[in-house]
């Protein structure tokens, strides 16, 4: 039969698949937050007087990770940035979202445009091939997220991946056989040329960000993308979620595994010299052009 | 019977158990759905009635 929460006796509407505490509304708000509040410290994410730069999407994740810095006392600015890619019947309601949920915190968004970096819309861009929707709508985001926020003078930039996308990514690494990625460089920094990218919400699994949004009311209906049918990783998340389900702290095992096996390779700094400049837009690359240069010369 | 709102507009039914019972026999995986019925966030372990209404949120997202 159900018990109460761990802390107050009220009904839980949150259990820990892991530890089977059990939560209240509140007291899991409070646990989530502070599920943040010590990734931020652990990996030293902000410093006083940053300026961050937080990529707003107007879905959930996001949702979560600005309201979250918002009401953690950071002694760092929030500058909200908003990409449109132009994604028909799908984007306005989310940009709107965001809008408003920018307007309740009492913060300005900045909005940026695939038309603003290359003309176009991401519709435009995929008339061809929509299979290719999401590497190409990923490249271009970052780029325009990179300028949007070097535009506004922030020192880093914020994005709501979660515990779940980083297991994912690690994960794939090892099913594409990328050994370079597997021993590459993960939750650091170390190319000085690239704004700092921080994931606040890293530690933190899909599931609790979406309950704690869900609780907190901030989550509408939102339509969802028509490319998400595309999307790279949807049978790795599948295979991910069941194990989740089925042997809960799988995701956090993998990426601390993976922490830990960097750990024991040591700093690699040889591969941080290679980095030059990408000869068309000037962003740092180890390639002639950088990955969304040349993914606009091959789309033209 | 019970009534679960999908995000993508289907809507299905079953009859009464836990939550998770009735995922399960949706074919549903119980970590990627959160459920709430009247707003309120449900457990694995609640039981569901005959005639409720609940509403489905998938945490999974494109990308
Ligand atoms: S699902 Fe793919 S195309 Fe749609 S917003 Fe996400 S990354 Fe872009
Ligand atoms: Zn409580
Ligand atoms: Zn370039």
């Amino acid at each position: 039969m159900t018990t109460g929460c761990g802390s107050c006796g009220k009904k839980a509407v949150y259990v820990d698949p892991v530890t089977k505490q059990r939560f209240c509304g509140e007291h899991f708000s409070a646990w989530f937050e502070a599920g943040v509040a010590s990734a931020i410290e652990k990996y030293r994410m902000i410093e006083p007087g940053d300026r961050i730069a937080v990529g707003l999407s107007g879905g959930k994740d996001s949702t979560v990770l600005l309201t979250v810095l918002a009401k953690l006392d950071l002694d760092a600015e929030l500058i909200p940035i908003t990409v449109d890619e132009g994604i028909g019947g799908y984007r306005d309601d989310t940009i709107l979202a965001a809008t408003r949920l920018c307007d309740k915190l009492g913060l300005a968004d900045k909005l940026v445009s695939f038309t603003d970096i290359c003309g176009k819309t991401l519709d435009e861009l995929l008339s061809n091939d929509p299979r290719q929707a999401c590497s190409v709508c990923g490249t271009l985001r970052r780029r325009a997220l990179n300028q949007a926020a070097r535009e506004v003078g922030a020192t880093k930039i914020a994005t709501g991946h979660c515990l779940d996308d980083e297991a994912q990514s690690v994960l794939m690494n090892y099913l594409r056989g990328d050994v370079t990625r597997v021993t590459g460089s993960f939750q650091t920094n170390a190319d000085t040329l690239f704004l700092p990218r921080i994931k606040p919400l890293c530690r933190s699994t899909e599931r609790e960000t979406v309950a704690y949004g869900l609780v907190n009311h901030l989550l509408t209906d939102l339509p969802e993308c028509p490319y998400t049918k595309y999307a790279l990783r949807a049978g790795v998340r599948r295979g991910l979620g069941k194990l989740e389900y089925t042997t809960p702290g799988t995701m956090m095992n993998i990426v601390t595994g993976q922490e830990k096996l960097l750990a024991k390779l040591g700093p690699r700094e040889g591969e941080i010299t290679m980095m030059g400049r990408c000869e068309l837009c000037g962003e740092p690359t180890s390639h002639r052009l950088c990955a969304a240069c040349a993914l606009l010369e091959k789309l033209k | 019977m019970v009534t679960l709102h999908l995000p993508d507009g289907q809507i299905l039914t079953t009859h009464a158990g836990t939550l998770e019972e009735i995922l399960l026999r949706l074919d549903l995986n119980p970590y990627e759905i959160l459920v709430t019925r009247d707003g309120e966030l449900l457990l694995a372990d609640d039981p569901v009635d005959e005639d409720d209404v609940l509403r489905a949120t998938s945490i999974v997202h494109g990308g």
